[in-house]
């Protein structure tokens, strides 16, 4: 258990550090939340119609940032190869550098969705929503994405080819994602269903990503 | 391998053979190390010592053949029983020459600050401990990678494999290599290096790949 935090902490000083990219997904996300208004016109209702697709849409690929490095970096110097000696599982490794890359990511996300929302002309109620909604939802698009790094992990340029896998696997996550923020403010179906099966997806994924990256990982050699 | 006092454990290779990329590197190799031995794999280029070394410390799967400790160990495998510091060195420039040593120690080795403290000692690293691994010199970077090997417990990782261990490295930093592969296997530990330099350390064994790949080729 000890090397498991161990593993988190060192990820995280890496990801806060000059050069790690922990706010790069931040103000990607940021950047086109802020272009969306530009592009539409000052059409407030259709804003705050489409407000919820345009944060899941945002936050889905500002996910992707940093993902194509979750395992190639340690891959290129051989810091991989000592891991793999530890008496750590490598699902508990895949797990450690996941929770490291949501912690850096998905939650910085959600928790500035209100902030974003307010960009977006939300009411408050789908403001809260979005945030919840990205809270247990982006973990499930972190697990995705790492079974799409750990396949890349020996590929030079693999960013693309991650994109590419993992985007299609993340549409239920966005699908259920934004019918969550929908449901809070109007709509036929109450809040709890769609924010159920979002939770449910990203208990499912929790599972397959970790030992499918896992299989990846041990597949490279 | 040649007259040792009695061994309590051996590492035992039997009709090793390895293929890369479609391509047989080397096949029905034998050899037996036994404790406080060390062995010098040496050969010429792409012979396959590093994928032997990827083969003992268990990252890479044998076409034929297998590795064993004799007497065999039922509750680890060979890759949690050894350390490979491999041609690269897996520094993090962000982070400090201790912040990284202690991280490696809490992922992968356990054990106290004593035992980091000694090994920055014994690579003398102790007035770069606290320098990024960004501003070190490839001799540095190899120290730092060199000094993992004291943070493994020699009970618990007895067979160090060492990829070109001398690269970079200057005169004393290659005597004080030497001086931690002597006391490790004077602690019952064994050392495997795959090399080009000669290495002055005491009762050597040398493999030659390319010589074992020759003799077998003949008919």
């Amino acid at each position: 258990m000890s090397a498991f935090f161990a593993l988190v902490k060192r990820d995280l000083a890496l990801a806060l550090r000059i050069g790690g990219g922990a706010s790069f997904a931040l103000v990607f996300f940021l950047m086109i939340v802020t272009l969306t208004p530009f592009a539409i016109g000052p059409d407030l209702n259709l804003l705050a119609r489409i407000a919820p697709a345009i944060l899941w849409i945002g936050a889905v690929l500002a996910t992707l940032i940093g993902l194509d490095r979750l395992f190639q970096a340690d891959a290129e110097d051989g810091t991989l190869d000592l891991i793999k000696a530890s008496p750590l599982p490598l699902e508990g490794v895949v797990l450690a550098k996941c929770l490291a890359h949501w912690l850096t990511t998905g939650l910085p996300l959600a928790l500035a969705a209100p902030l974003f929302g307010l960009l977006l002309a939300m009411e408050p109620a789908g403001m809260a929503a979005a945030s919840a909604s990205l809270l247990v939802g982006t973990p499930a698009l972190t697990f995705i994405g790492a079974v799409g790094a750990a396949l890349t992990a020996g590929i030079r340029r693999g960013g693309v080819l991650i994109a590419i896998m993992a985007l299609p696997l993340m549409i239920p996550v966005l699908i259920f994602g934004v019918a969550t923020c929908n449901a809070a403010t109007g709509g036929t179906v109450p809040f709890a269903t769609p924010f159920a099966i979002l939770c449910a997806l990203t208990l499912i994924f929790a599972v397959i990503g970790v030992i499918g990256a896992a299989a990846g990982l041990r597949q490279s050699d | 391998m040649n007259a040792a006092p009695p061994a309590p454990w051996q590492l035992i290779c039997a009709d090793l053979s390895c293929r890369r990329n479609e391509r047989t590197l080397f096949a029905g190799l034998s050899f037996r190390v036994g404790a406080g031995q060390a062995l010098a794999l040496t050969g010429p280029n792409g012979v396959g010592k590093t994928s032997l070394l990827r083969i003992l410390a268990g990252l890479l799967r044998p076409e034929g053949g297998t590795v064993a400790l004799d007497p065999p160990e039922a509750d680890l495998d060979l890759g949690h029983r050894s350390v490979l510091v491999g041609s690269r060195d897996p520094l993090k420039g962000a982070l400090s020459v201790r912040e990284l040593l202690a991280g490696w120690q809490a992922i992968v080795f356990g054990g106290g600050e004593d035992i980091l403290d000694a090994a920055l000692e014994a690579f003398d690293l102790m007035p770069l401990a606290n320098v990024p691994c960004a501003y070190l010199s490839s001799g540095q970077r190899r120290r730092v990678s060199l000094a993992r090997l004291l943070l493994a417990s020699p009970l618990r990782c007895p067979v160090w494999l060492l990829d070109e261990p001398t690269n970079a490295l200057d005169a004393g930093a290659r005597e004080k290599l030497a001086a931690a592969v002597a006391m490790h296997r004077a602690r019952g530990g064994l050392a495997i290096a795959a090399t080009h330099d000669p290495l002055d350390w005491p009762e050597l064994t040398m493999l030659d790949l390319g010589a074992h790949n020759a003799a077998r080729a003949r008919p």
